[in-house]
């Protein structure tokens, strides 16, 4: 079966200052050729700490950052290759809730207003507009008037619910989730994540999920690939990965008591675990670990599984 | 038992526009001396006003009644609060935010010299140096994060610098604050595991205000599970985790996601009520799904087994 969505060897570089007094600019890799992919109806869940690129990755499928190098394939299509036209209407099938969903809200616009607004770039009628609004703030559980209302009179929980609104709103085929319940209590989370569950079932969608928390993704994740200084070191089904998770730095997220040595990442060396893993060698300072197939649809990143 | 913390009957509320409204109602609890103690509970249930309570870092609007002791001396005493002489000796805070609680303009140690000569008086240069180095040695920290600015330092390493200020006076109680929360996964877990190491090594007490049950397993020898001002249950952390008796202690364990278990998490209706706008009785009963008429009432302990104390009068019935 050919993916959904799928990205291969993809980079990502920013520019930041230097800091300190010092002029000019640094260059930091974010994602260091990522290869991923997600087949329709599929849930993807993606994990990793600060810092590994995991918001980028998706960030660089909808546009709003440009990848240096690499393709990003939606159903047989190179998104990155294409003109803004065609570009739109594969963007409508990709539906994306960012992080903070009090953040990326305008708070001076109605919450009907800001679910409708994706509909505006495509030119939907102003009556299929009321329609649809009505049909996606029932499917993520809000009364029909809170379209009226403003989004800082809202809970976090409610907030998160209109993003996830606004996203669905173009009857998207794949979600992108980035950190959906990482600003929300203990329960109003419990509340999103089976919301996210049953609309999977209703509207058969495909999701990308990120998260630094790896038992929350494994809620609503078939697969999950693990994330570290911007490139992959694990990937495969979400039960294999945590009943037995192969890659030291899934050990790491999987069972952090376990760990004894200080999980620290660094980027100048080839594999961004080399400073504390317990089997390291030498070439895994200098050269990149291939990725090794050791089950079905399961890939590890590391140099002890050849 | 010696007694690091005791509370009796204490109320802290806030003057506000409306008035005055209470946010922490009638808290009775004791803590030994050498002990970690878990508040968990969802955001605005008050556990964070019973850590500035505790760390007297009430703010002037602040009304307090009822006694807290700290270390057998009185804090709090009806509307009185004495706290001087009391902070950073005694107790200290360690604070949600840790880049907002560093000063961009001065080196770590600069900050951590700042504070020792603060609590301790006048030090000699190499005196304070050399405890400049043993704190950051406590905290983990390679001794050249002394020379280093707030800005150069990532987020768990800040915490562990936010830390060892508040370890700086060499304090008896430690109330830490949602200390992880800013952090992702692994980092939370290390500064947990940190923090529990610390207590042990330094024979402190601990204070651990988290809505992380998970990570109050790592951390703390006891938990109370706090709902609108009140401690609903309290019990040692294994009971809590295997053995909660209250509905909504019940709930919020099932509300977290359980790895390779696929089961629905549990759905509580409704949000806490805002302080001010609880129910009399049980302050649970709305949400709660074996409310019954009795639940009109205030709750009265009850005592389940040892040392694990509910406050629910429908308690069998769950």
């Amino acid at each position: 079966m050919s993916p959904l969505l799928s990205v291969e060897d993809l980079y990502v570089a920013f520019r930041t200052p230097k800091g300190g007094l010092g002029l000019g600019y640094r260059v930091v890799w974010a994602l260091r050729g990522v290869s991923l992919g997600v087949e329709e109806g599929e849930s993807l869940g993606v994990v990793g700490g600060s810092g590994s690129g995991k918001s980028t990755l998706l960030k660089a499928v909808i546009g709003l950052v440009k990848p240096l190098k690499g393709s990003i394939i939606y159903q047989g299509l190179d998104i990155l290759k294409l003109g803004w036209s065609q570009r739109k209407r594969i963007l409508r099938e990709i539906g994306y809730v960012p992080q903070e969903p009090s953040q990326s809200m305008d708070p001076k616009m109605s919450v009907g207003d800001i679910v409708v607004e994706p509909l505006l770039a495509l030119g939907v009628p102003r009556r299929s507009q009321e329609h649809l609004l009505g049909s996606v703030l029932e499917l993520v559980d809000l009364p029909r008037e809170i379209g009226g209302r403003s989004i800082r009179e809202l809970s976090g929980g409610m907030q998160q619910r209109v993003a996830i609104a606004r996203a669905l709103i173009t009857k998207p085929k794949l979600l992108l989730l980035d950190e959906p319940t990482s600003s929300l209590d203990v329960s109003t989370s419990a509340q999103i994540l089976n919301l996210l569950k049953d609309l999977r079932e209703t509207l058969g969608l495909s999701y990308i999920v990120v998260s630094h928390d790896i038992d929350s993704v494994s809620y609503v994740a078939d697969r999950v690939a693990v994330m570290a200084l911007g490139m992959v070191v694990e990937v495969g089904p979400t039960d294999r990965v945590l009943a037995e998770p192969l890659h030291p730095y899934t050990r790491v997220l999987v069972d952090p008591e376990k760990v004894e040595e200080e999980a620290t990442l660094d980027p100048e060396v080839a594999c961004p675990v080399y400073r504390w893993c317990p089997w390291r060698e030498d070439r895994c300072a200098t050269e990149r670990p291939r990725p090794v197939e050791v089950g079905r649809r399961h890939l590890v990143m590391c140099w002890n599984y050849l | 038992m010696v007694l690091a913390i005791r509370s009796y009957r204490l109320s802290v509320g806030y003057e506000v526009d409306e008035g005055l409204v209470w946010v922490v109602d009638r808290l009775s609890l004791e803590v030994g001396v050498g002990e970690s103690y878990c508040l968990v509970g969802e955001s605005g249930c008050g556990k964070s006003t019973i850590g500035n309570t505790i760390a007297g870092l009430l703010p002037p609007y602040a009304v307090t009644d009822g006694i807290l002791e700290l270390m057998g001396v009185k804090a709090v005493e009806g509307r009185l609060r004495r706290f001087n002489g009391l902070r950073g000796r005694v107790v200290v805070r360690i604070p949600q935010d840790p880049a907002a609680s560093l000063n961009p303009f001065l080196t770590v140690g600069e900050q951590l010299e700042e504070v020792l000569k603060a609590h301790l008086g006048q030090l000699t240069e190499a005196e304070a140096r050399r405890r400049v180095q043993h704190l950051l040695s406590l905290v983990k920290l390679p001794p050249e994060v002394a020379e280093v600015y707030p800005h150069q330092l990532s987020g768990g390493m800040k915490q562990r610098v936010a830390i060892a200020l508040a370890l700086a006076p060499s304090p008896k109680v430690v109330v830490a604050d949602e200390p992880t929360s800013a952090l992702d996964a692994y980092l939370k877990f290390s500064i947990a595991r940190l923090l529990k190491a610390l207590q042990l090594a330094l024979g402190l007490t601990l204070i651990f205000i988290t809505h992380d049950l998970t990570l109050a397993r790592y951390v703390c020898d006891r938990v109370a599970v706090v709902y609108a001002g009140r401690v609903v249950e309290e019990a040692r952390t294994v009971d809590i985790l295997e053995g909660a008796v209250h509905p909504y202690t019940k709930l919020l364990l099932r509300a977290v996601p359980r790895r390779l278990n696929s089961g629905r998490l549990a759905d509580i209706p409704g949000a806490p009520p805002p302080p001010g706008r609880y129910l009399p009785g049980c302050r649970f009963r709305p949400r709660c799904p074996i409310a019954s008429e009795e639940c009109t009432k205030d709750p009265e302990v009850v005592e389940v087994g040892e040392g694990h104390r509910v406050y629910c009068w429908r308690w069998r019935s769950g």
